[in-house]
């Protein structure tokens, strides 16, 4: 087992008694891209500032490369934000802007210049170093900071929301470029962000947070197929979650009524007959079958609420017969070329064994 | 109709801030001892102000005051700014607020608690005591424009550069100073022109062992106003001219 580059033992820090993150202990694995998600305020952006040197811990061990750093000034750490703001200087040029640290850390000035045009080029920003700063775009504002922080080769980059102010498309594009810097330099990246869809997209593993805790750590597949949690399960892409009990428990697997119908379900450890479960199910792992063409399996019983067209899916809205709404993606393909229902078809819903989360109830 | 009445008005405003200066002005170059009608052009009043070593000495001796009293103040203004952004010190709004009440408080007021102070300390009123006392006067100037301009920053600039390894006096050096720049050279021309003008605490805190030019002014015109005061104070008010018009010109160029 490698040393973690970055590591958090029973970490805790409170803003006016309230604690934004609380005994929280990981490990952050050399070169890897770690995502921490969560909604505002669940304390991820505290995190960074952490890492920085920008907090201090109220107690707890921070550790950076095995040496503690809990009271370690910012300027001595061998790490560099990104910031959600950018926070670039106004009264520098985008070259000395990224030549910022170089000139810190007395890097002659041949080396100085070769390397912060070389991290310019890196970012695409080399017809633009004489640049003044309120002269640039939003996404060159972004690229400055980044190569701003990279030229400095830390043993950590730390992006905090860096694309919150961007447009979608340019987004989209940032996302990749970041991805592409991060195998090109092989610095541990973490990166802080709320919206699911670039975590999943971007990440080595990701800490879903909430309320100054880490909810779950592991691959966005993980994260995705089996959350640890409902937190975890709501909070990353749509789920439906189903109200059920265990009925029986025998060899592995369970008996156990979902809504109001018996089905046999995959087993899990600690349950036992009687103990309420939530039964979780991705909408596009839900096959639709109209009544009228007959259903076999055991399944649930609704009604098409609603119909959206998506493009290349469409998504049903279908209502079951206790009033609860369930989210169903159907996708187009060879021998369902057309997807078609009537307001207010009755439908069945069942999907494959084995795919849907069980999860004990949390009351 | 509209445009006609707007450039009236606007002529009206301006005939009013500089129709006495422009009375001035034209006064100083006026071949009469007394305001009474034009008499002819003359320079001769400049020329004789030349002569007049009193007048001078107190000018120059005006100079020195406000650029040594302008510069400490400045100094001392901009640290005392940073430091009410930096920190969090019990009393500091209290402090902050007891600025306002010495810009506020009526010069009559500060000379004579200066004159008081000075006197129990036992301080010899002279040069001394006259900078001390503009000091304390532009301070809060100072302080203020500059407390305002720190506040409007984005705070993440100075943790940047902090992140990015520099220390806290590197970080003051290159990035707190240069952007504080403009809020400490007008916080510094305030204080100048404070200084240079001021009247009513000098009266209490200066002898004749040191005259400033205000206060040789105000003790020449009880005998009446001299042709060579006005060209004096046309000098000086085409010396503000300029230095107003270089500033400008100096803030532009930055913008561009």
């Amino acid at each position: 087992m490698t040393e973690p580059v970055v590591s958090f033992n029973r970490v805790t820090k409170r803003f006016k008694d309230l604690p934004a993150i609380d005994a929280l202990s990981f490990d952050v694995r050399p070169g890897e891209f770690l995502t921490l998600l969560g909604p505002s305020g669940c304390g991820k952006t505290t995190i960074l500032r952490l890492i920085a040197g920008l907090e201090a811990p109220d107690s707890g061990e921070i550790r950076i490369d095995g040496r503690r750093v809990d009271n370690m000034p910012p300027n001595r750490r061998d790490v560099n934000t990104v910031f959600q703001s950018y926070a670039l200087f106004p009264h520098m040029s985008v070259f000395q802007n990224v030549a910022f640290g170089l000139k810190m850390k007395r890097v002659p000035p041949d080396a100085l210049d070769q390397r912060v045009r070389a991290t310019l080029q890196m970012v695409q920003l080399e017809g633009l170093a004489e640049r003044r700063i309120h002269q640039l775009s939003g996404g060159q504002q972004q690229r400055v900071a980044v190569a701003r922080a990279i030229v400095n080769r830390p043993r950590v980059l730390l992006l905090d929301e860096p694309f919150s102010a961007l447009d979608a498309r340019l987004r989209k594009q940032m996302q990749l470029e970041m991805k592409r810097l991060h195998r090109r330099l092989g610095i541990t990246f973490i990166f802080v962000t709320h919206d699911q869809n670039e975590a999943i997209s971007m990440s080595d593993r990701i800490a879903v947070m909430d309320h100054g805790r880490i909810e779950q750590v592991g691959t966005p597949q993980q994260i995705y197929e089996e959350p640890e949690n409902l937190f975890v399960a709501r909070f990353v892409g749509e789920i439906n979650v189903f109200d059920g009990e265990v009925l029986q428990v025998a060899d592995g697997a369970l008996e156990g009524r979902v809504e109001g119908v018996v089905l046999k379900l995959p087993g899990r450890r600690g349950l036992k007959p009687g103990d309420r479960v939530k039964v979780l199910l991705r909408p596009e792992d839900l096959v639709v079958t109209k009544e009228a063409e007959g259903c076999d399996q055991p399944h649930l019983k609704g009604r098409v609420e609603e119909l959206i067209y998506k493009g290349t899916t469409v998504d049903l809205i279908i209502r079951l017969g206790d009033g609860k709404p369930v989210f169903a993606t159907e996708f187009f393909n060879e021998d369902a070329a057309s997807i078609s229902y009537q307001p207010d078809e009755p439908v069945c819903i069942s999907w494959v064994h084995g795919w849907e989360v069980i999860l004990p109830d949390e009351g | 109709m509209r445009r006609w009445s707007r450039r009236a008005y606007l002529a009206a405003v301006y005939l009013f801030l500089y129709l006495p200066l422009a009375v001035l002005v034209i006064y100083s170059f006026n071949d009469s001892r007394y305001a009474a009608g034009w008499k002819g052009f003359t320079l001769q009043w400049y020329a004789r102000l030349l002569t007049n070593e009193q007048l001078l000495q107190s000018l120059v001796n005006s100079l020195v005051v406000a650029l040594l009293s302008s510069i400490v103040a400045t100094a001392i203004g901009t640290l005392a700014a940073v430091a009410f952004h930096r920190y969090r010190f019990p009393g500091r709004r209290v402090f902050y607020g007891m600025l306002y009440a010495v810009m506020m408080s009526p010069d009559i007021v500060m000379g004579i608690s200066l004159l008081m102070f000075f006197i129990l300390v036992g301080l010899e009123i002279g040069l001394l005591t006259l900078l001390l006392s503009h000091i304390t006067f532009c301070l809060p100037f100072v302080v203020v424009t500059v407390y305002a301009r720190i506040s409007g920053f984005d705070p993440h600039v100075l943790e940047a550069a902090k992140d990015l390894g520099a220390s806290e006096f590197q970080t003051f050096r290159h990035v707190l100073l240069p952007m504080l720049l403009p809020a400490v050279a007008s916080g510094w021309l305030l204080s100048f022109t404070l200084s240079l003008d001021d009247v009513i605490v000098s009266f209490f805190v200066t002898g004749p062992t040191f005259e400033i030019l205000p206060l040789k002014i105000y003790s020449m015109v009880r005998l009446g106003v001299k042709p060579e005061i006005n060209a004096l104070s046309s000098l000086l008010f085409g010396f503000t001219l300029v230095s107003v018009i270089l500033s400008q010109l100096l803030v532009r160029e930055k913008r561009a």
